[in-house]
């Protein structure tokens, strides 16, 4: 064999195993979110998966929020169990962000406190089903209050921020995004 | 025989490669793809429309990414010379802030976290800083202490500054930002 030849095998194999690891590279990259257990959703339901407001402990702080600025709680939500209200009243003149996130991927949705029109958030997470079910009982006399949301998937979580401005203001901070209302509200739906 | 063997180190090689470049890219964010101003890097991508990159860096490491509407993170690991920063060193941060509701400044060791001194102080906020005429401000970073805004660092190994801008309000659908908008980061005395 030529030292010609001998040199096109090796370049056609250098050149194989560029474009096969570019393929494994892309493939890999796409694929793993999928199999993760370790993403936010899957740390937070791992300590309470009840759909109720809780604060971000330190366990969990160091891996979710970076800001030591940033005072974080969580909610879990499965809307099999029915839709999720999300209520703040009233709100505070602070900075106060709420995000709404599937269990894997980035947020849907996100509001802040400035986004509200009046002093409150009342908002109302559901499925595409539920919000069929709502609307049909809607009395068509009577304005909506309230913000509904779709959501893109029945499992998920809410995200709740606030600023902690000095470092006296810290449990203030909490108190605020505690007082985030989060749970599971059967009332809207109609009796089947 | 020989042709088989070279198939399946073929195989072998771009499974290594591949999946390498996999765990490389989702552990040491190497920010493909960011808005950059003078030492800062932001990256607007992992806030507006996250990429592959971006989604699987969460999936990994449990984070909770911004949406825009809420914050923006901008980080520097540079000095406005380019020499890394380093928490032997004095840092003097000052300038402009981009137009927020609140910023922080927070600095960071190499995994993310805050650095954590005798004193807790790992980060300023905006409505604690002592300003003077005309809402000029000066932060300055170093290991030991100083008047005014200090920042407090230890040990000397190589660290970030975060600066976190919530609700920004530059960002009207145009990615473009310039250098004067972000601080300036200026170094002093070694120890």
């Amino acid at each position: 064999m030529s030292a010609w030849v001998r040199l096109q095998q090796v370049l056609f194999g250098l050149m194989m195993i560029a474009v096969l690891a570019g393929i494994v590279h892309i493939v890999s990259l796409l694929v793993m979110p999928r199999f993760a257990s370790q993403d936010a959703y899957h740390l937070l339901i791992a300590q309470d998966s009840a759909s109720k407001i809780r604060l971000i402990d330190e366990a969990l702080r160091s891996k979710m929020v970076e800001d030591p600025a940033i005072v974080a709680a969580a909610c879990p939500y499965d809307l099999n169990d029915g839709p999720l209200r999300i209520g703040v009243a009233p709100l505070a003149q602070e900075f106060l962000s709420i995000s709404f996130h599937p269990t894997r991927g980035p947020a849907f949705f996100a509001l802040t406190d400035r986004a509200a029109a009046k002093a409150e958030i009342d908002m109302l997470l559901v499925t595409q089903d539920q919000l069929q079910a709502i609307e049909g009982e809607d009395d068509p006399e009577e304005p909506i209050t309230e913000l509904r949301l779709v959501a893109p998937e029945q499992k998920g979580f809410v995200f709740v921020r606030s600023l902690v401005r000095r470092p006296g203001e810290r449990a203030e901070a909490e108190r605020r995004v505690l007082s985030v209302g989060c749970e599971i509200d059967k009332s809207e739906m109609p009796d089947n | 025989m020989h042709r088989l063997l070279a198939i399946l180190l073929v195989m072998l090689a771009s499974l290594a490669l591949g999946l390498g470049a996999t765990l490389w890219v989702v552990s040491s964010n190497p920010q493909i793809g960011a808005l950059r101003a003078g030492p800062w890097t932001s990256d607007l991508r992992a806030a507006t429309a996250p990429d592959p990159y971006t989604r699987a860096r969460q999936a990994r490491d449990g984070s909770v990414g911004l949406v825009l509407t809420e914050g923006l993170k901008a980080a520097a690991r540079v000095d406005d010379s380019g020499r890394r920063l380093f928490a032997n060193c004095t840092y003097r941060v000052s300038g402009n802030v981009p137009p927020s509701r609140f910023w922080t400044l927070t600095a960071q060791d190499g995994n993310g976290q805050p650095i954590d001194t005798a004193l807790h102080r790992a980060n300023w906020t905006s409505s604690e800083l002592m300003r003077g005429t005309g809402g000029h401000w000066e932060i300055v970073v170093s290991p030991s202490a100083q008047p005014g805004n200090w920042l407090p660092v230890s040990g000397n190994a190589p660290f970030q500054l975060m600066l976190m801008l919530y609700e920004p309000s530059i960002l009207g659908g145009t990615a473009s930002v310039n250098r004067e908008q972000f601080p300036h980061i200026q170094r002093g005395d070694c120890r």
